[in-house]
């Protein structure tokens, strides 16, 4: 019995959806006749990392479905399942470009370069390597943030490396630094599946991380024991799955983390056992204190003293708290409305703080996780050092050790890489607007919109007197309009590499097709610079992404992010891995820190926990106070507004807005107003409103919901015509340097 | 013409009633109610009346979300 071609594709549509539940589903007829060859790979938008089957005809990708042997057990969101327009935009930019008598004209590959070259040596020259940097990105391969780190640190002793993960999760990264001593997640997304609290605070998961949102519902229906608390001051999609949402006055979290730690003591909820034997007590000078001392700390922070700062009734918190501390496994998830925050790193220590007092650590479904923006934020640049202070696989650049390590692992001399520091992002780019920086080589980003306060830094984008090259994809990214050059790189599965997610998970993004034009691999580009550059050849011998993937496996393996076992053989046959990882027969780690888990631990180690990272062995509670926003509401400005995402679109949109079904669903950017303040304000859906901060003003149509409490607006940020980073502001975190996003103070009027 | 698997995650209370609002859809083909939360469903759109449409199944009383797991336009790759 024949079937017909629509059917066939029906058919095909419906089992990929069978598949994903893990249900058999018999096909009625026909063979997989639909494309000629599948690829495996991952997506390109938020840090999930879900996996993907990348479906191709004739050399043209056609199709993109979810890959059944991910974590993601083949489901998409829409936007991952809506790629393919994006490979074939007419944006795409298919040959280098140089600006010429202010327009970009087309040139050959050697003339671009060699004014790249140019420009670069002309400022080393004149004004010492510190005036030169390479701003990258959690969207770049592994490989490439890895070579392009190398290039300029090894290669330039140029520690102006930096990239956009410092704006989305170098909070997260402070955070477990400060408390276990070593970077990223102690859990996996297993723990999802085993949790019977889920936490989950300032992250938006049912429209920044839908398919983690799927496994968070999906958890709750199997067990409707399983509680969920959300706390967000916007009563968000994911709030409607809550069995707790709790709205508070932005800017307050740390009180009412505090508050929960306070309640958990004083209802000897807290795990003694636990925090006597593995933790460390330690007030924000880094002086050991005590278990009472830590109580008296929290004597600032009773539900009722919270309940002052944070308008969260007292009763509340202790529900909350309750709830927390009593399950059976509690697994924390935060996002940017942790991260983006002047004290995004005490934020960050301070949930992970309610883990450690209560024990729900290093067991199936208890873990403190922080979720991911990008979708190699943690592989790529967190991972790999491509940040101005830190070395590859967690070593920092101020130690010497550390620094000796890299050198003898690159073939340097002793002492020959720079000790000092370079600039973090928004000194990055205010150097440039100062006229310090003088030459910037950017990497898949576009920081002329991701950039808070951002009028600030186009004017400084603008300047004759520096230069910045750009390796980007689409012609309409805001920052091309600033680039002196432009380099075109094969995009996404027009070349092979790794992605690495929130989860520590490892997996290849493999090559489909070629890529159009002139494009070129970025490792290609890279080396190509380097080389141009005068850097020795030795340092670069790479022909293609695994090459550099096979010495970065070697520079990981005597630390504890160990991947050794993760070949490239490998990652072609599995759908990721999870790190550490030893040795090639080894499965991967879904838990740190605990013995018989954690691979770094020894099978005879005398006790079940050993957070490595620390000299003790033992993790940090930190004593941090409650300290509010940079810029508070105000009576000259006294709303607050906050910046996110919506489910269809990710980042600047300047991928998803290629997408004819994404574009028409949000086609440009709103203000959210709550329901009671808009009636205050005689404000209706549709009409138009005035925002002014004090950067800038910019007029967007209302959407009136109950989303938003009152007193508070949101905006997304996708939209590059609604550029809402110019009213944003650019205070950053004292330590990670993160800018603070979510808040910043605002008039609202009707316009 | 752009043919899509969907997966209704769905309130188990309003399961048989999302399903038979989803079944009276034109462009729509309901393949079951699966695991007590979901509703298998493939599309068959207009690829410039896809997010409507989706949005129209958003909107129905105890929707959860919705999980695209398979798109197809190969209609519209150029080339192809």
């Amino acid at each position: 019995m024949g079937i017909s071609r629509r059917e066939f594709l029906k058919y095909t549509a419906a089992s990929s959806a069978f598949m994903a539940m893990g249900v058999p589903f018999a096909m009625a007829a026909g063979k997989d006749q639909e494309v000629d060859r599948w690829v495996k790979g991952v997506c390109r938008f938020c840090g999930t990392g879900c996996g993907v089957m990348v479906g191709v005809k004739n050399k043209k990708v056609i199709t993109v479905k979810g890959d059944p042997n991910n974590h993601n057990a083949g489901f998409l969101c829409l936007k991952g399942a809506l790629m393919v327009p994006i490979i074939y935009a007419k944006e795409r930019i298919t040959q280098p470009l140089i600006r010429k008598n202010g327009k970009l004209t087309p040139a050959s590959w050697d003339e671009a370069m060699e004014l790249v070259v140019a420009k670069f040596k002309d400022a080393i020259a004149k004004y010492g390597v510190e005036s030169v940097g390479y701003y990258g990105s959690g969207q770049a391969l592994t490989e490439e943030t890895y070579l392009a780190s190398k290039i300029f640190k090894a290669g330039l002793k140029c520690n102006n490396v930096e990239g956009n993960p410092r704006l989305c999760m170098a909070s997260a990264v402070g955070g477990y630094v400060t408390t276990f001593g070593k970077d990223e997640p102690c859990g996996s997304y297993d723990d999802i599946d085993a949790a019977t609290c889920l936490f989950i605070i300032g992250s938006n998961t049912s429209e920044c991380h839908p398919i983690l949102f799927k496994r968070i519902a999906a958890r709750k229906q199997a067990d409707p024991n399983v509680k969920i608390i959300v706390v967000d001051p916007r009563r968000t999609n994911t709030a409607r799955i809550a069995d707790m949402h709790v709205t508070f006055k932005p800017g307050t979290d740390l009180a009412i983390l505090n508050g929960m730690a306070h309640v958990i003591i004083q209802e000897e909820l807290d795990d003694y056992r636990f925090h006597s034997k593995y933790v460390t007590f330690m007030d924000n000078s880094k002086q050991k204190r005590t278990f009472e001392d830590y109580v008296k700390f929290l004597e600032d922070y009773t539900p009722e003293k919270v309940e002052q700062l944070s308008g969260v009734p007292a009763d509340t918190t202790r529900k909350m708290a309750k709830i927390f501390a009593e399950s059976s496994a509690t697994m924390s998830l935060w996002c940017m409305g942790i991260n983006q925050r002047i004290r995004g790193v005490w934020a960050n220590n301070l949930i992970s703080n309610l883990h450690l007092l209560t024990g729900h650590i290093g067991k199936p479904g208890a873990t403190p996780f922080s979720l991911t923006g990008q979708p190699n934020a943690c592989g790529g640049v967190r991972d790999t050092g491509g940040l101005c202070h830190m070395l590859p696989a967690g070593r920092l650049i101020k130690k010497k050790a550390h620094r000796n390590e890299m050198e003898k692992l690159w073939g340097l001399p002793q002492d020959s890489l720079n000790p000092k520091p370079g600039l973090h992002t928004i000194a990055m780019w205010s150097a440039l607007a100062e006229g310090k920086l003088k030459a910037l080589l950017v990497l898949c980003t576009n920081p002329a919109q991701s950039l808070p306060n951002v009028n600030k830094y186009r004017e400084g984008m603008s300047r004759k007197d520096n230069f910045i090259a750009l390796i980007e994809t689409f012609s309409d990214a805001e920052t091309v309009k600033y680039a002196d050059v432009v380099l075109p790189p094969a995009y996404w599965c027009e070349r092979e590499g790794v992605f690495g997610c929130s989860e520590r998970r490892y997996a290849l993004v493999g090559k489909a097709i070629d890529p159009p034009g002139q494009c070129k691999p970025t490792v290609n580009i890279l080396v190509d610079f380097a080389l141009r550059m005068g850097v020795d050849p030795k340092l670069v011998p790479y022909k293609n992404s695994a090459d550099v993937w096979k010495e970065w496996r070697a520079v990981a393996r005597p630390t504890p992010y160990n991947f050794w076992g993760i070949t490239r053989e490998r990652l072609r046959r599995e759908s990721g891995i999870r790190w550490p990882c030893p040795t090639e027969d080894h499965p991967g780690t879904r838990i740190r820190y605990v013995r018989g888990e954690d691979p770094n631990i020894p099978k005879d180690y005398k006790k079940k926990y050993f957070f490595y990272g620390k000299p003790d062995g033992r993790a940090v509670i930190w004593f941090r106070p409650y300290k509010g926003a940079a810029e508070e509401p105000d009576q000259a400005y006294p709303y607050v507004l906050t910046t996110g995402r919506v489910i269809d679109h990710w980042h600047t949109g300047t991928m998803t807005m290629k997408v004819p079904e994404l574009r028409r669903s949000f086609p440009k950017a709103y203000v959210e107003v709550s329901t009671e303040d808009a009636k205050k304000m005689g404000i209706s859906n549709g009409d138009n409103v005035l925002l002014e901060t004090r950067r800038d003003k910019m007029v967007f149509q209302a959407r009136v919901s109950d989303v938003c409490r009152p007193g508070l607006v949101f905006v997304p940020w996708f939209d590059a015509h609604l550029l809402i980073n110019k009213l944003t502001k650019d205070a950053v975190d004292k330590g990670s340097k993160q800018p603070e996003f979510k808040i910043c103070a605002t008039k609202v009027k009707k316009a | 013409m752009a043919i899509a698997g969907l997966l209704v995650h769905t309130l188990p209370k309003d399961l048989e009633a999302v399903e038979a609002e989803i079944r009276r859809m034109p462009d729509m083909t309901t393949y079951g109610i699966h695991q007590n939360q979901y509703i298998v469903v493939v599309a068959e759109v207009p690829s410039d009346r896809m997010e409507k449409r989706v949005d129209a199944i958003q909107d129905i009383d105890g929707v959860l979300t919705i999980y695209t797991t398979y798109v197809t336009l190969e209609d519209e790759v150029p080339g192809s």
